[in-house]
Parts: structure tokens; C-alpha cells; sequence
């Protein structure tokens, strides 16, 4: 950028300013869509409280979850304010076992998709930008690790190094780069054939530029909408773990604990086993409206998909 | 044709022998493998026995090839508490497996891709709305959760159906909703999604043109080319449920199936026949896995002659 | 020059006022607003317009091939005197599509079917339509892609659509439109995603299988040199009216409506010498929100408070109409392009 010079100095804030009068333009119609959008307005405030909830566990939370109490055992719920949503087999407070399995699910999540996301990201990056060997390795271990029998080892995987937050969490990201590392790769690979990249290099810009000035803005929609897909998907997955007794131990609470510690008493007591249900069910689902939504606001070519179907001979309107 | 097979056969042998090095390292190099293979309750002159017997006191590349041997035997070595071989216990539950997962898979098919299709071909109706709305429950419930909501309902409070085991097909029907309900909504979004794109083609558009009836060119046209997403993504499903989430379902209804095998082993720290699971259910999901990819191959004539 | 020998008898199809409207999120789109023309037996009518103008909704609308959103909402459409709007009318046209009245679509890349070899896409037509056994049906589609210049039609007729090209697919489709033999080929932008070359083949293809079949054709396109080359009349459309309609040779040479003037005044020309390209100022209206009055009104220069009203088609000398106030007269334009220069 040597040879602009002056003009550079009158152009270059203007493109800021321009980008951020873009930034502001898709925000707001990203804001009218979600109103209009009932669906998404709902997963994200369910992603909000969700967060939130973890966050300040310890403060909304009325109980002590761990606390147990013969005497208060297998309260139904609605029946008492010190246990708005009843007790479960050994006296503990349902409503703050909820609210601390939150934490629980919030954190396995994002540690999940924080590891696996950003390897299988930056794999799928080198593999797709520099093609050849590197690509053919990192592909041929990606399609490898996907034909493997991924809960079962991880059954095994778990089995021998003893149960705890941290086993699931590295078999879950274990099982869990590879769709990061695909998706990444089949954006980089098409992307590095587009003429600006390619302009880009034979003006004379390093990878380096290349990768994080025009590749790097073009994945972060993706793989962030793919991130919190993954999200719900661990979710359920540490519920799964958990209810096998695979995954958090007590005292530690997950919703996953709450269901197998239901499960016995499924017949006398429906509360212990549907309240985590119900939980799992509205978060996972709330997940999954968020990211359909951010997927259609943040990818054009989505947003344009939508308008289309609904104005389909629109297009055929137009000739 | 022959040569694509050829190679992906090659890849699953590969695969195959990772899986086997996978579950070799997992139970004899992480920690002591005397105590995860051992019962908690072995005495120390069993374990030194024991070491000795499997050879566990040896070389480590010798271990390998040792156990690499056994496996291309099928040889596992017994359970640890029913002293029986590992393989024939694994054997004796597969097909039990089999059924399940197979009446499972069918459902969601039979329900999901008529679902789709209408969902289609009336979008914004009644009909598209519920099917949006199954296949998103389909996605978000934990199928622990749904399984034990089945057997709340129909087995505890209708009494209509039993809440576990194995027998006549009213014991098949609740694990297997239970284990098709997350497949169905996830294939009746493929089969929505796919139907829409395909309706709004081209070449679905000169059907029409031709005067061909409606259903003709949905069912023929539309279909057809939808069809080939739609079956793969089953063929995945298949997978998925063998490879490990009939573990959690069976695990419910106590479905004597691998799946429950796989549980209880964890549950009595029988490691042995816990890493025969592992090893044949893994090839048993390489094997199908090449299967279908040659299968799709073959179907998927366009992209071979491309 | 008359034509009487193309206009006799009663027309084949007739547009009486038709009306198409999609109810879309963003509004009604009124695509098509009162379009009236006829097509008679081996006429060939060129219907132009830019993207917008509601050409193709028309065309889609004459097939009963709108799909909802969208709507004829007024007017009627007519196939030898019977009516092609409504439940009967729609089931009438499924009846006649790919029979008596065809159609060829714009892109030839996708408008093949990829998993079925062309001959049983032809012969899907043949044994629908005629009852063809599936001996006779492949029989015809041998004589079908000969007839429409397909090289060895025998051992082509097994290809799939990937394995021709951009040309012989629209080939295919061609000789798939002509397969029962209609009366009426309905054309739209068949050449616009062919290359240059290409495009000059498949024109005079359909100018000489045209006039070997005696068949009328509606030619839809956006190109005035591909009317010029195929159709004997032309009705030119703007914001979902019809602005002028007549001879092809003498709307070309002297186009009554502002905007045909426009028009032709920007096309490039490869034999007269000019400075920059002329194109016409403004942009096309916005059809959920159309202007009242003539559409052309906010871009003619031409335009006073009269134009706020929409003039009907008027007849404005041997076998022309025009819709339009203030149409230019017998001045035509010269070879500069310029409008208002009496003609040499």
C-alpha cells in the first residue's frame, strides 16, 4: 500500500466509517428480523437466560443443591415455597439442582466447542488453504476419525480413565473437530479460488495477510452458527454421558444426574425425571432456533434463500 | 467402479486396524492395566497371575502384535465375570440389536419422508407447521428423557405397553420410537428442505411445462432426485444408532442388546468384554460404512459419469 | 407490407386484459397489469421487454404455470375460445401444455431432468399425450432430434443432459416442445444463456422448423435483434403493459412509443460510428408500488401531466397500436439513432 499515498489517508476512514454504517444497517435489519422472527427471538432469550442463570447460579439459587434432607425427600412440586419445584430422592432442592446444572451444561459446551471448534477450525484452515499433502493428511484423518464408532470408545475411553467433567470433555472434543475441520476446509478451499484471493496473493500479500483479511471474515458466519449447533448437540450428549453415570459424578449436579437419579423412581415421583427433561428440551431447543436464525442473518445468501421461497415466482416476477 | 470399491475397502481395513490400536492403547497403556482390567476385588497373587497370563509384563510392540493376532481371531479372551468368551457374549446380543435399531430406522423413514414431501409441497400449511414442529422436538429432547416420558405414560399410567425387555412387538414399539423419534427429525428436515429445493428447479419446472400430472412429477421427478440426500443421511442414521446411541436407548428399556451389554460391562468393570464390544461393533460400523459409500456410488450415477 | 395470410381465421390464443399479481411479503407485485394480444395460427409474435416487464409472468400465466404466490387476478386468457383461468381453466390448460401449446425456457442447463437419459425425457411427453408405446415414443424421439439437428440421433438419444452441450440441450428441449406436434411454441429468452454463436443457431433453427411446421410462436426475449431475426410482429412491453404493438420491420423503423424509441436507440450498433453508449435515464418502476398512469411516464421526455392517465392502445396506422399520448409520428429514427429526424 505504498504507492495510494495521500489518497490512502482520505480513503481509508472512509471505508471504516462505511463499514461501520454496514455493521449498523445488518444489525438493525438482524433486529427487525428477530422481532418478526418469533422463533429466533425465543432462542435467543432462552440463550441469554441460559447464560445468565449459569452465571449468577449462586445468587438466584434458593437452596444449597447438595443439601440433603430425609425429612424433606420426594416433595412433589408447587407444593412449598422453600421447594418451589419439589425435592428429589435424597431431599435436595429441584429448582437450585436445576439452576446449577445449568452451569454444568454451560460449561461442557463451551469448553467443547471452545477445543474442538478451534482445532478443528484451524485444521480445516491450513488444510484447505495450502491443498497437497497437507490437505490430503488432515482429510484422510478427518474421514478416519468419522468412520470410528464414536460413543462406543468413548464409553471405553471413559471406562479407563474414570469418570469426571474433565473425561467428557476430552472425549466429546475428541469426537466432536472433525465437522469444524470440513465445513472449514470446504470454505477455505473454495474461497482460495476466488479471484480477489487470488489477486490478493499475486499482489504480493503473505498467507498470513490473505488468510486473516479475506478467508477469516468469510468462516466466522459458519462456523459460529455451526458452533452453536454443536452446542446443543454436547448438551445432550453430557446428558446421555451422565445418565450412563459416565459423566459428572456427584456431587456435582448435571441435568444428565438428575435423569438417572430419577429414573428409579420414575412411577412415584414423575417431578425428579420430567423437570431436567424439560429443561434439556426448551434449552436444546432454544439453541437450535438461535443458530437457524443467526445462520439466515449473518449468511446472505441464506437471507436471500428466505425471501425467495416466499416470493418465489417473485423472481420469475421480475422478468 | 470395481477400483472405487477396492480402495474403500482398503480404507476400512485401515480404519479397522486404528480402531484396534485405538482400543489396545485405551485399556493397556493408560494407567495400570492389571487394575482396569481386573475386578476391583482381585487379589494381589491374581493380578500378578493375571499380568503374567496376558502377558502384560512384556514388551509393549510385543503386547500389540500378540493382541493384533487375537483380534484377527476374534479372539478376545473371556469375560471377566461370566468366564465366558467375549466374542460369543457380543454375538448372542447383536441380533437383538439388529431388531431394534432395524424397526427403529424403519419408522422414522416411513414416517419422515411422506412428512417431508407433503411439508413440501404445501409450505406454510398446517401440515409444514407440524412438521417443523416434530422434527425440532425431534432434535432437541434427550432420548434418556423421552424414553422414560414413554414408559411414564404408556407403561405406568395407560398400562398399555410393558416398560422393558425384550418379547413380542409391543416390547419393540416404545425403545423403538424411543430411538427413532431424533432420527425422524432430523430426516424430515432433510426430506423438507431437499423436496423444496427440488420443486424449485428447472427442471421440475419443464415437467410441468409438459402437462405431466402433479403427482407424477413430484413423485418421479422431484423424488428421485431428492431421494439420494435423503438416503444417505440414513445410512448415517444406521450408523449413528450402532454406534453407540442404541447404548443409551436399550440402556432405558433394559433392551438385552449390545448396546446394554456395552452399560452393564462398564457397571461391573468387566474391561475385557467391554473392549470386545468396542472392536467388533467398531468393524461392524467400518464394514457398513463402505458398504453404503460403495452402494451410493453406484446410485448416484450423475456424479460417477461426471 | 400486409400480412393478411397470418392473421386469418380465428386466433389460436388470446391475452384479453389479463392480470397476474404475487402476494408476497414485501407487497403485491403487480407483475402483469392488462395485457391484451392474440396469436394466430403460424403467426410469430415477439413479445420484448426489459427484466420486469412482466413478459415471462405473462408467459407463465398463458401455460397455467403460475405457482403461488402468484395469480391471474383479472382479465382472461383464451386457447381457441376456451378459457384457461380459473379451476376448469387450469385443468384445461395441464391439458393442452406439452400438446397443443409448448414451451422452451430460458436456461438449458438445468432444465433437464439429470438422472433421466433425454429420450425417456422426450418419450415421457409422447406416451402421456399420444399413448405411444414405449417403441413407437423412441422411435419419434430419433426423428424429433433429427429433425432438430442433433448429430447420430440413434446413439445420442441414450445420453444424459451432462454429457451435451449448452446447444444441443436447448435442442433437446426444442425437440421435446415439438414432440405432439403443437400449434403454438411459446419461446422464452431461449438463447440468453447460449453463447453468441450458438444463440444464431437456435434462432434459425426455430425460424426454420417454424416455417417448415407452419407453427405460431411467441417469442419472449429482452434482445430486439432476436425478434428481428424470428417474428413477423412484435408488442413491446414496459411495467407490466403492453406500450406498442405491430409489424416487427415497421416498429423497428419507426417506433411510435417513447420507449421503443429508447430502446432501439440503445442498442449498440457495430456500423455506425458513436461517442458513448445512449441508454435510457431513470429506473424501472417499482411494481409493488406502480405509478398510476403510463409506467413510462417518470423516465420520458416526452411526458406532460396528461401521461398521469394510462392511454388504451390506440391504432395508429396500418396494423399498429400504440399506447401512447404523445407517440411519435412518421418521423422515425436515422442511423445516428436520434429520434425526430425525418427518415431519408
Amino acid at each position: 500500500m505504498t504507492t495510494v499515498g495521500a489518497d490512502a489517508a482520505v480513503v481509508r476512514p472512509n471505508l471504516l466509517r462505511l463499514r461501520l454504517q454496514d455493521l449498523g444497517a445488518s444489525l438493525r435489519s438482524a433486529i427487525g428480523e428477530l422481532l418478526h422472527d418469533r422463533a429466533g427471538l425465543f432462542g435467543l432469550v432462552v440463550v441469554l437466560a441460559l447464560i445468565l442463570i449459569a452465571i449468577f447460579a449462586p445468587l438466584i439459587a434458593p437452596q444449597n443443591p447438595s443439601a440433603q434432607s430425609l425429612l424433606d425427600r420426594l416433595e412433589p412440586p408447587f407444593k412449598s415455597w422453600s421447594h418451589p419445584l419439589g425435592t428429589d430422592p435424597l431431599g435436595r432442592d429441584e429448582l437450585s439442582r436445576l439452576i446449577y446444572g445449568s452451569r454444568i451444561s454451560l460449561e461442557v459446551g463451551a469448553l467443547v466447542v471452545a477445543i474442538a471448534g478451534t482445532t478443528g477450525t484451524i485444521l480445516g484452515l491450513i488444510s484447505g488453504y495450502f491443498g497437497g499433502i497437507v490437505d490430503s493428511i488432515v482429510m484422510r484423518a478427518v474421514d478416519t476419525q468419522i468412520a470410528f464408532p464414536g460413543l462406543l470408545l468413548a464409553l471405553l475411553i471413559i471406562a479407563v480413565i474414570g469418570p469426571s467433567l474433565k473425561a467428557i470433555v476430552i472425549v466429546l472434543s475428541i469426537d466432536g473437530w472433525m465437522v469444524y475441520a470440513r465445513v472449514t476446509r470446504g470454505i477455505t478451499a473454495s474461497l482460495r479460488q476466488e479471484p480477489y484471493v487470488e489477486a490478493a496473493e499475486i499482489v504480493g500479500c503473505r498467507s498470513r495477510r490473505v488468510i486473516f483479511r479475506h478467508i477469516l471474515p468469510n468462516l466466522a458466519s459458519p462456523v459460529l452458527t455451526l458452533g452453536v449447533l454443536e452446542f446443543a448437540r454436547i448438551i445432550l450428549a453430557e446428558a446421555a454421558l451422565s445418565f450412563l453415570g459416565l459423566g459428572i459424578q456427584p456431587p456435582s449436579v448435571s441435568w444428565g444426574l438428575m435423569l438417572s437419579d430419577g429414573a428409579d423412581y420414575l412411577f412415584s415421583a414423575w417431578w425428579v425425571v420430567s423437570l431436567p427433561g424439560i429443561a434439556i428440551a426448551l434449552v436444546v431447543l432454544g439453541i437450535n432456533l438461535f443458530a437457524s436464525w443467526l445462520r439466515i442473518v449473518s449468511d446472505p445468501h441464506a437471507r436471500d434463500k428466505r425471501f425467495a421461497a416466499s416470493a418465489r415466482v417473485g423472481g420469475a416476477a421480475m422478468t | 467402479m470395481g477400483r472405487f470399491a477396492l480402495r474403500r475397502a482398503a480404507f476400512g481395513i485401515v480404519v479397522m486396524f486404528l480402531v484396534t490400536v485405538v482400543v489396545f492403547v485405551t485399556t493397556r497403556m493408560i494407567g495400570d492395566p492389571a487394575n482396569t482390567l481386573l475386578p476391583l476385588t482381585a487379589t494381589h497373587e491374581q493380578r500378578v497371575a493375571f499380568t503374567h497370563q496376558l502377558g502384560l509384563d512384556r514388551p509393549i510392540l510385543t503386547q500389540f502384535v500378540h493382541y493384533l493376532g487375537n483380534v484377527s481371531h476374534l479372539d478376545f479372551g473371556n469375560s471377566l465375570l461370566q468366564s465366558r468368551p467375549a466374542l460369543n457374549i457380543v454375538l448372542d446380543r447383536l441380533p437383538n440389536t439388529f431388531e431394534l435399531v432395524g424397526f427403529g430406522l424403519a419408522i422414522a423413514i416411513l414416517f419422515a419422508i411422506p412428512l417431508g414431501v407433503l411439508a413440501a409441497l404445501k409450505p406454510g400449511s398446517l401440515v409444514d407447521k407440524a412438521t417443523v414442529v416434530v422434527s425440532l422436538s425431534g432434535l432437541s429432547v434427550a432420548q434418556v428423557w423421552l424414553g422414560l416420558l414413554l414408559i411414564l405414560v404408556f407403561a405406568a399410567e395407560l398400562k398399555v405397553l410393558p416398560s422393558a425387555g425384550i418379547g413380542g412387538i409391543d416390547h419393540l414399539i416404545l425403545p423403538g420410537l424411543t430411538l427413532a423419534f431424533p432420527a425422524l427429525g432430523r430426516l424430515v428436515m432433510l426430506t423438507r428442505s431437499t423436496m423444496i429445493d427440488e420443486l424449485n428447479t428447472q427442471y421440475v419446472q419443464t415437467a410441468r411445462a409438459k402437462g405431466i400430472p402433479e403427482i407424477r412429477v413430484v413423485g418421479l421427478h422431484a423424488l428421485r432426485n431428492a431421494a439420494i440426500p435423503i438416503l444417505t443421511l440414513s445410512g448415517w442414521e444406521l450408523i449413528r444408532a450402532l454406534a453407540g446411541f442404541s447404548v443409551v436407548v436399550e440402556t432405558v428399556f433394559a433392551w438385552p442388546g449390545v448396546g446394554y451389554l456395552a452399560f452393564q460391562s462398564i457397571q461391573q468393570n468387566d474391561v475385557i468384554l467391554l473392549q470386545a464390544i468396542v472392536t467388533v461393533m467398531g468393524f461392524l460400523i467400518v464394514a457398513i460404512n463402505v458398504g453404503l459409500d460403495v452402494v451410493f456410488k453406484v446410485i448416484d450415477r450423475r456424479v460417477e459419469l461426471a | 407490407m400486409s400480412f393478411p395470410d397470418d392473421r386469418t381465421g380465428e386466433p389460436l390464443l388470446e391475452v384479453d386484459d389479463a392480470q397476474v399479481c404475487f402476494y408476497t411479503r414485501g407487497g403485491v407485485v403487480q407483475a402483469v397489469r392488462g395485457v391484451t394480444f392474440a396469436v394466430h395460427r403460424g403467426e410469430t409474435l415477439g413479445l420484448v421487454g426489459e427484466s420486469g416487464s412482466g413478459k415471462s409472468v405473462t408467459a407463465l400465466a398463458v401455460l397455467g404455470l403460475l405457482q403461488p404466490p402468484g395469480r391471474v387476478t383479472g382479465g382472461d386468457i383464451r386457447w381457441k375460445g376456451r378459457s384457461l383461468v380459473g379451476r376448469a381453466g387450469l385443468k384445461r390448460a395441464r391439458r393442452i401444455r406439452g400438446k397443443e401449446m409448448a414451451v422452451v425456457f430460458q436456461d438449458p442447463m438445468t432444465s433437464l431432468n439429470p438422472l433421466f437419459p433425454v429420450r425417456s425425457q422426450i418419450a415421457e411427453v409422447l406416451r402421456h399425450h399420444l399413448g405411444m408405446s414405449r417403441r413407437e415414443a423412441e422411435e419419434r424421439v430419433v426423428e424429433l432430434l433429427d429433425l432438430v439437428g442433433i448429430p447420430a440421433p440413434r446413439q445420442r438419444a441414450g445420453a444424459y443432459p451432462h454429457e451435451l452441450s449448452g446447444g444441443q440441450r436447448q435442442r433437446v428441449l426444442i425437440a421435446m416442445a415439438l414432440a405432439c406436434e403443437p400449434e403454438l411454441l411459446i419461446a422464452d429468452e431461449p438463447t440468453t444463456a447460449l453463447d453468441v454463436t450458438i444463440q444464431a443457431q437456435i434462432l434459425e433453427l426455430i425460424h426454420e422448423i417454424q416455417q417448415r411446421l407452419g407453427l405460431a410462436v411467441l417469442l419472449i426475449t429482452h434482445d430486439l435483434g432476436v425478434v428481428a431475426g424470428v417474428c413477423r410482429r412484435v408488442a413491446v412491453m414496459y411495467g407490466g403493459k403492453i406500450m406498442e404493438m405491430g409489424g416487427a420491420d415497421e416498429v423497428f423503423e419507426r417506433p411510435a412509443h417513447p420507449y421503443t424509441a429508447g430502446l432501439l436507440r440503445s442498442t449498440p450498433r457495430l456500423d455506425v460510428v458513436r461517442p458513448r453508449l445512449v441508454g435510457i435515464d431513470g429506473l424501472p418502476p417499482n411494481m409493488t408500488a406502480p405509478p398510476p398512469g403510463c409506467p413510462f411516464q417518470p423516465r420520458c421526455d416526452r411526458a406532460t401531466s396528461a401521461c398521469e392517465t394510462m392511454p388504451a392502445l390506440r391504432p395508429d396506422g396500418d396494423r399498429r397500436e400504440v399506447a401512447c399520448w404523445h407517440a411519435l409520428g412518421r418521423e422515425g429514427i436515422d442511423a445516428t439513432g436520434v429520434a425526430g429526424q425525418p427518415v431519408a
